[in-house]
């Protein structure tokens, strides 16, 4: 605001004068005249002319509130503010009662400023409006008593309707407008600076275009607009803004101004909106609802039908209009009178009555008829008609399939049962169900009632959990204890069964279905024949031998873990494998798959080699027989199988110990007849041959010398018969064991006679029966008994020897004592000819024992076993 | 002036049958005869007989060991080995040891004589003797 203001200040004191002015002086431009006497008050309100009166409250020629008084009297349109030190509230309040436009206190003189602003400014626009109206007085009398009539309606609308007043002239091209519209815009008129275009950045942007054509149309062809728009505050709400306006013309005719008002219709804009909507969607109701509605009146005339109402009466709006409502009605349905007279008593009504079609024929309708007030406060109907034949058919239909269902359920051989409620109360229980369950009367019990006995085994908590849950229960051989006919015993009961939620219309779990099948004989038996399993099973894993089934392919069926440890291959790594993968002798035997090369149903008994994981035979014994089915059919083969690799690796070494015990003996006895032959042959050389070259010698040199005495020939024949001595000895020495001819006691009494021992030696023979003991036994015997004696009168130089020979069923026992000078035994043994001895006696799984001791003679004692490996006789 | 001899035999048939037959030859005087090779050499020390007739097969010392004990300890005797052997090997570990001359005990009266005196002589074995014993000696 460029303009200086020119403020009139009552006020006797100086420096409260100043003061004031300095105040003022922070905030705005002005003339500041002081006075304090009446006189000077009057002369200023003419000369100076005030935009505004300060006074202060007590002055010294008058007051405040005759000052105030003065300026009203003179209809000057002077805003007036008390300034006051001291005053109550009373004095202030009737001040400004008596129309003075504010009061400040003089320690408040901050405030003093925005006020005398405050009051100027509404000053001026009140002025203007003033103005505004004096300007329409002073048109032609016409226009000046319409412009009359129009300003004072303007007024009233101003004060009453909230409708704003503007003008807008075309010389200046700007816009005046009042408090009300600037209202309207949500603005002071200090925020408008009357330009159009301040004026079209309200507008609605959907709105503009049409707004200012509308406008300049009106400008143009100087034609009154009256328009619908819509404007944005600056809080950015939408208002819709009912403008209308008058062209002002000249005496030529151009338009001079326009003047107008604006009116918020916004809220009425709202109401229509929503009549529309509502009209919209009833009749969207009316003409696509599947129920047929009626318009009538309450006497029985129709006003409207829709076209469910055509289709279900199978008639035309207009017939049925004409038919009216008796004519669509079954009147002989005695429901029909209820139903009216239900209306007429309370307004409304509902229920079923029979509907009579074009053709005569009826049908059930569910039908709703209220008696309402319309628009033009007439009292209405409306009939809502439903047909329910289909449903009616629809209900029998089920009532059919139900009373199915419920056959189904009663003769069911699986039990079923209802359970409503969070409590399980038994709705529906077929008889199996309590046959099984073993209960009677359960329905309207709760479960828990039914069955106290289960209690702690978990199906109620199984119940709730599938009530609360609404999801199904699926239980598989489940083991229930029942108490059933109250026989005090619990029973055990294995069911397969379902619990299954049912619902209710709007998705609530209403209850638990219950299907169920006893499984208890099912499970009863399973459970032994896994015991027995469990049993077999135990038996083939302890079990000491291994054991090996085929199927009926001759593959790997099944092995246990000592037939595992037997080939050193993993349980796995034998399924599926033919047996003579096995068989160290595999390939050799082409054919033989299974276990024995026969099929016949007879345990077959053989033993074989194995090679094991790591590559080592072993040797098992198999005993093995087929499995077969009950039609013979070949299904596979079962072996027991004997790890016997130590009985063999065993009996191997004892063979080999044998071998080397034959060969032994054999040695022995090559070289006892080298000894035998070397004997022979000294014999004949050195003694026998010496003898008889003595012979020849003296019987040469008798015969050369005739004469000589006749002793020589005497020693000669002495010689002669000593040689022939000699050589008798040494055949009887190699005729000996020659037990075809001579019995096996007279050999031996040929050998003692041979060795020149009989007269020592005593022989027993009373407990021996030869002909119950081998040929080769008795030849063992006789030259272990040779072998003995040989040394016996070689080295023992006894006295005494004693040989006792026996035999009983099992075994020929031979003893030979002497007194002889003995030997130690622990010393290596004492020659070949012992040694002999025991490889003899070995050789024929014997025993021998000797004992013995330097100067204590020898007691030999051995027994050989009479049954004989054959091979060990040949 | 007979040669005198000691005969060494572990068969006293034979010994006996010897000293008997050579006693009827005055060429020779049988001075002693013993049984073993100890013997042997402890008489043929004391007598040093012109010749030993030493036997192979001796309990104890056997005839060869005691033929290299006399032909050491008495070089004038001489020995003559015999045996009922008729392997060569005999004949050899005989003059191995020192022997003048080897015959078996088989041999006849003349042989046995004939030897002697030719030992004796130092003479090489005759033509007379047998093939075999002369090849043996010149080897």
């Amino acid at each position: 605001m460029n303009a200086k203001y020119r403020v009139l200040h009552l006020e006797d004191v100086r420096s409260d004068a100043e003061l004031v002015a300095r105040e003022l002086r922070k905030s705005l431009d002005f003339d500041h005249l002081v006075i304090d006497s009446e006189k000077a008050y009057l002369k200023a309100l003419e000369q100076f002319c005030p935009d505004v009166i300060l006074c202060d409250h007590s002055l010294p020629s008058f007051n405040s509130l005759e000052a105030l008084k003065i300026v009203k009297q003179k209809k000057l349109h002077i805003p007036f503010i008390l300034i006051t030190a001291t005053m109550s509230e009373d004095v202030a309040a009737g001040v400004v009662r008596e129309g003075a436009d504010d009061y400040i206190l003089k320690d408040r003189l901050k405030r003093l400023p925005n006020a005398v602003l405050n009051a100027i400014e509404k000053y001026r626009h009140e002025k203007e409006r003033k103005a505004l109206i004096d300007e329409v007085h002073q048109k032609d009398v016409q226009t000046t008593k319409r412009l009359l009539e129009l300003s004072t309606k303007l007024l009233l609308a101003t004060q009453v309707a909230g409708i704003g007043i503007w003008e807008y002239r075309l010389q200046t091209g700007k816009f005046v407008a009042d408090d009300v519209l600037f209202s309207l815009y949500g603005i002071t008129a200090s925020d408008f600076d009357g330009s159009y275009e301040a004026w079209m950045q309200f507008i609605h942007p959907e709105d503009k275009e049409r707004v200012h054509r509308e406008f300049q149309n009106a400008l143009t062809t100087t034609e009154d607009f009256d328009m619908v728009f819509r404007i944005i505050r600056h809080d950015q709400s939408v208002h819709f803004i009912k403008a209308v306006a008058l062209v002002e013309n000249n005496a030529e005719g151009n338009p001079v101004r326009l003047i107008g008002t604006n009116h918020d219709i916004t809220a009425a804009k709202e109401a229509e909106k929503v009549v529309a909507e509502n009209e919209a969607k009833y009749r969207s109701i009316f003409e696509n609802s599947l129920d047929a509605i009626l318009l009538t009146v309450a006497d029985g005339y129709i006003l409207a039908a829709n076209p469910a109402a055509c289709a279900i009466f199978k008639m035309t709006e207009q017939q049925i209009i004409d038919k009216g409502r008796f004519g669509i009605v079954d009147v002989t349905d005695p429901r029909l009178p209820v139903l009216l007279e239900e209306r007429r008593r309370t307004g409304k009504a509902k229920g079923v009555t029979n509907f009579v079609r074009s053709d005569g024929s009826t049908f059930p309708g569910e039908v709703s008829s209220v008696v309402f007030t319309d628009a033009h406060g007439e009292a209405r109907t409306s009939m809502v008609i439903r047909d329910i034949s289909e449903r009616k058919k629809m209900e029998k239909a089920l009532e059919n399939e139900r009373l199915r269902y419920f056959e189904v359920f009663q003769q069911a051989p699986s039990a079923i049962a209802i359970l409503k409620g969070a409590d399980h109360r038994f709705e529906m229980a077929n008889p199996y169900y309590l046959q099984l369950m073993g209960k009677k009367d359960v329905i309207g019990k709760t479960a828990r009632e039914v069955f106290p006995e289960v209690e702690g085994q978990g199906f109620f908590e199984l119940l709730d959990q599938v009530f609360r849950g609404g999801n199904c229960f699926t239980g598989k051989e489940m083991l229930v204890k029942l108490n059933r006919c109250n026989g005090g015993q619990l029973e055990d009961c294995y069911l397969n069964f379902i619990f299954q939620p049912y619902r209710n219309d709007i998705g609530e779990t209403e209850g638990i279905f219950f299907f169920g099948n006893d499984v208890t004989e099912q499970v009863a038996s399973r459970k032994k024949i896994e015991a027995s399993e469990k049993q077999f099973r135990q038996i083939v894993e302890t079990a000491q031998e291994g054991i090996w089934m085929l199927d009926e392919k001759n593959l790997t069926q099944f092995v246990n873990a000592k037939m595992c440890r037997i080939l050193g291959y993993s349980e796995k790594e034998m399924m599926g494998k033919p047996p003579h993968f096995f068989v160290k002798t595999k390939g050799k035997k082409p054919g033989l798959h299974t276990f024995s090369a026969g099929m016949n149903s007879i345990i077959d008994m053989y033993e074989d080699q194995f090679v094991t994981k790591s590559g080592t035979v072993v040797w098992a014994h198999l005993s093995t027989n087929p499995i077969v089915d009950d039609n013979g059919n070949y299904r596979g083969a079962l072996a027991m199988v004997t790890d016997i690799t130590v009985r063999k690796r065993l009996e191997e070494k004892i063979m080999r110990q044998k071998v080397q015990q034959q060969k032994e003996i054999t040695k022995a006895t090559l070289l006892v007849q080298e000894k035998e032959r070397n004997f022979l042959g000294s014999e004949l050389h050195d003694n026998i041959n010496q003898i008889l070259t003595a012979v020849k010698l003296q019987l040469k040199h008798y015969l050369e010398n005739p004469d000589a005495s006749k002793e020589i020939v005497t020693s000669s024949h002495a010689y002669l018969e000593m040689a022939i001595e000699e050589i008798r000895k040494l055949s009887q020495r190699l005729v000996t064991h020659r037990f075809d001819e001579d019995s096996f006691t007279d050999a031996i009494r040929f050998l003692i006679k041979g060795l020149s021992i009989e007269k020592i030696v005593a022989l027993d023979v009373e407990g021996l029966n030869e002909d119950a003991i081998h040929e080769s036994i008795k030849l063992t015997v006789f030259r272990i008994v040779q072998e003995h004696l040989n040394n016996i009168s070689k080295y023992a130089k006894a006295t005494e020897v004693t040989i006792t020979l026996s035999n009983d069923t099992k075994e020929v026992s031979l003893q030979i004592c002497d007194n002889g000078i003995g030997f130690n035994t622990k010393e290596k043994r004492a020659g070949v000819g012992l040694t002999n001895i025991y490889n003899r006696v070995e050789s024929y799984n014997g025993s021998i024992h000797i004992k013995s001791a330097p100067g204590q003679g020898c007691n030999l004692q051995l027994w050989i076993p009479l049954d004989q490996p054959l091979s060990l006789h040949n | 002036m007979s040669i005198t001899l000691l005969i060494t035999d572990d068969s006293t048939i034979l010994l006996e049958a010897w000293k008997y037959i050579l006693s009827f030859d005055t060429r020779f005087q049988v001075i002693a005869t013993c049984t073993s090779g100890e013997e042997a050499v402890e008489q043929a020390q004391k007598l040093r007989p012109d010749i030993v007739i030493m036997d192979i097969n001796l309990p104890g010392m056997n005839g060869i060991e005691a033929t290299a004990l006399i032909r050491k300890s008495v070089p004038e005797t001489k020995v003559l080995g015999y045996s009922l052997h008729s392997e060569l090997t005999y004949a050899w570990k005989f003059m191995a040891a020192g022997a003048a001359g080897y015959i078996e005990k088989t041999a006849s009266i003349k042989e046995m004589t004939d030897t002697l005196v030719r030992i004796y002589h130092n003479q090489p074995p005759g033509c007379k003797e047998r093939k075999s014993e002369m090849q043996m000696v010149c080897i």
